[in-house]
């Protein structure tokens, strides 16, 4: 079986100046998949280039096998049957990321209508299981509401649902937990490892916490000014596995608590 | 986290109602628009019929009113009054649809320029430098010295000078948006452009179209007296509050009471205006700067 994702020697470049370097990974089906890295390594913009989100100033060259399609290769038109259906994106600002015009409801039956073909009561009926399963206490409640008027965790759950709306076999996880407080981003993770489970879904898990992605992730790519330096394979043990002394360097300065 | 940023669906009536800015303005504007759709029904006399023996009359509260003529006559013995009600619905159609032309052309060029950008967007942007080098009274008279002056010319001319600025501002407003998270959000999910300038742009810049429009009101009255002042507006027959002035100026020494009236009702009612975008406007976004104008 192929892999689900080849990323192969990619570079993206904004007015000749390269931000990813020759940059190469593989993503299995149904594998959490870390990129750790501090702001400015070209993690977002490398997970963003899988979706084809950048910019139109944005230089990509390099291949991305997608199913063993080349995404960077497809017309716009064929992108957006992939987009939503096949990979999704969640955000790192929950609340910023739902359109404030319109009611949760209208956010998640929009996606379902459009890639299931579903009709309104049965996307209605769909929007509410989804809610469930990210753990929505009152899903019929939140359904109505606007995003200003949930909470930062209960949006990013809403957002998870939305990424995971048409059983996506990949999602790109952009930081989605650095916008919440611990407790919130434990919830979100362990959902998140869930979701993952349920569908069989593999995601690419966007982060600049060394730890939190070691705790979720299968294996991790950590990345530096643009290039991947090594992809360590996540264990209890992290820190035998680490080589490259910028990994150590991140591996040292997580916090711990004094006892 | 703290949400400033307002919506429509957000603020209700009451919420609108509770700004003075908002409910005075209301007021007045709703006075006018009324006093001119009933124009017809209510006014006393007939606004063009002219009686010379009663030409120059002052308002009845100065020695020497008559009675019949509650605000006085202008020098060829038209009621003041009810060429002011009939001159209320002409503003006001002026306006109202001025601004609906005007809107509706800065709002679609502004969203496709905005959103889609590339040549199309690099081209519009030149040719409104250009229109707006041009001082906008000089290009309005230009317009109606081509087109000829009548009601509808006057809505036209309005248009043609004043959807720059809309776009202008409208494309600014779509540029802010297109990088807001939950547009990523819909590209991501798999949305057409159709979709997510009409359900993700649209709806989260209708309150700076709402604001525009209604400033956009304010001028187009204060542009059509202008034009009419001047001779190029509406037909000299027709009563507006422009004609008015260019009449009553000829008398002003001997009868100001016919510049006066239509000159304060312009004043009152582009004000009006203005104050109710601006309270629009301070109800919906409070960071929400209107510029260009």
């Amino acid at each position: 079986m192929t892999k689900l994702l080849q990323v192969q020697e990619l570079t993206i470049s904004f007015h000749q100046v390269e931000v990813v370097k020759n940059v190469s990974f593989e993503v299995e089906h149904g594998e959490i998949f870390g990129l750790v890295g501090q702001s400015g390594a070209g993690k977002s913009l490398t997970g963003r280039a899988i979706i084809r989100l950048l910019p139109s100033s944005a230089k990509v060259t390099g291949r991305i096998l997608f199913k063993g399609r080349d995404l960077l290769s497809l017309t716009e038109k064929e992108m957006r049957r992939i987009r939503g259906k096949e990979i999704t994106l969640i955000q790192q600002d929950p609340v910023a990321s739902l359109n404030p015009s319109f009611k949760i409801q209208d956010q998640i039956t929009d996606i379902l209508k459009l890639h299931l073909k579903l009709d309104n009561k049965e996307a209605i009926n769909r929007a509410k299981k989804l809610l469930s399963e990210v753990g929505v206490a009152n899903p019929e409640k939140v359904l109505l509401k606007y995003p200003h008027q949930l909470s930062g965790g209960l949006c990013q759950r809403v957002a998870i649902a939305i990424a995971f709306a048409c059983e996506p076999s990949l999602v790109i996880a952009d930081e989605p937990t650095t916008a919440l407080d611990v407790i919130t981003q434990g919830m979100v993770i362990n959902l998140m490892k869930r979701m993952q489970q349920r569908y069989n879904t593999s995601i690419i898990f966007i982060t600049h916490d060394l730890a939190l992605a070691s705790n979720i992730c299968s294996r991790i790519a950590v990345m530096k000014d643009g290039r991947i330096l090594e992809v360590i394979t996540s264990s209890k043990n992290i820190l035998s596995e680490a080589n490259h002394p910028y990994t150590r360097t991140l591996l040292s300065s997580i916090l711990t608590l004094k006892r | 986290m703290i949400v400033t940023e307002k919506s429509l669906r957000r603020t209700s009536l009451m919420d609108f109602l509770s700004s003075k800015k908002i409910s005075v303005s209301l007021v007045v504007i709703t006075f006018f628009v009324v006093a001119g759709l009933t124009a017809p029904y209510i006014a006393p006399h007939d606004p063009t019929k002219q009686s010379l023996d009663k030409a120059n009359l002052p308002p009845i509260w100065v020695e020497g009113g008559d009675p019949k003529y509650l605000l006085g006559t202008d020098s060829l013995g038209r009621d003041i009054l009810s060429r002011l009600l009939h001159g209320a619905s002409v503003a006001f159609y002026v306006s109202i649809t001025a601004t609906c032309i005007v809107s509706s052309v800065g709002t679609l060029l502004g969203l496709l320029a905005g959103y889609i950008r590339g040549k199309f967007d690099e081209l519009l942007m030149r040719i409104i430098d250009i229109w707006m080098s041009f001082p906008p009274v000089i290009l309005a008279i230009a317009f109606i010295s081509v087109l000829g002056t009548g009601i509808n010319n006057v809505v036209l001319a309005i248009a043609i000078v004043d959807w720059t600025r809309f776009t202008r501002v409208v494309r600014s407003e779509v540029l802010a948006t297109r990088e807001k998270d939950f547009v990523a959000t819909a590209v991501t999910a798999g949305f057409s452009t159709n979709y997510i300038i009409w359900r993700e742009i649209f709806p989260n810049i209708l309150p700076l179209i709402i604001v525009l429009s209604t400033l956009e009101m304010g001028i187009a009255v204060a542009v059509e007296v202008l034009l009419s002042f001047v001779g190029l507006g509406v037909k000299p027959t027709t009563p507006s509050w422009g004609t008015m002035l260019s009449d009553g100026l000829l008398t002003f020494r001997t009868n100001p009471y016919a510049f006066v009236f239509p000159l304060l009702a312009t004043v009152v009612v582009v004000l009006s205006l203005n104050l109710l975008g601006e309270g629009i406007r301070e109800k919906l976004d409070p960071k929400l700067e209107v510029i260009g104008k």
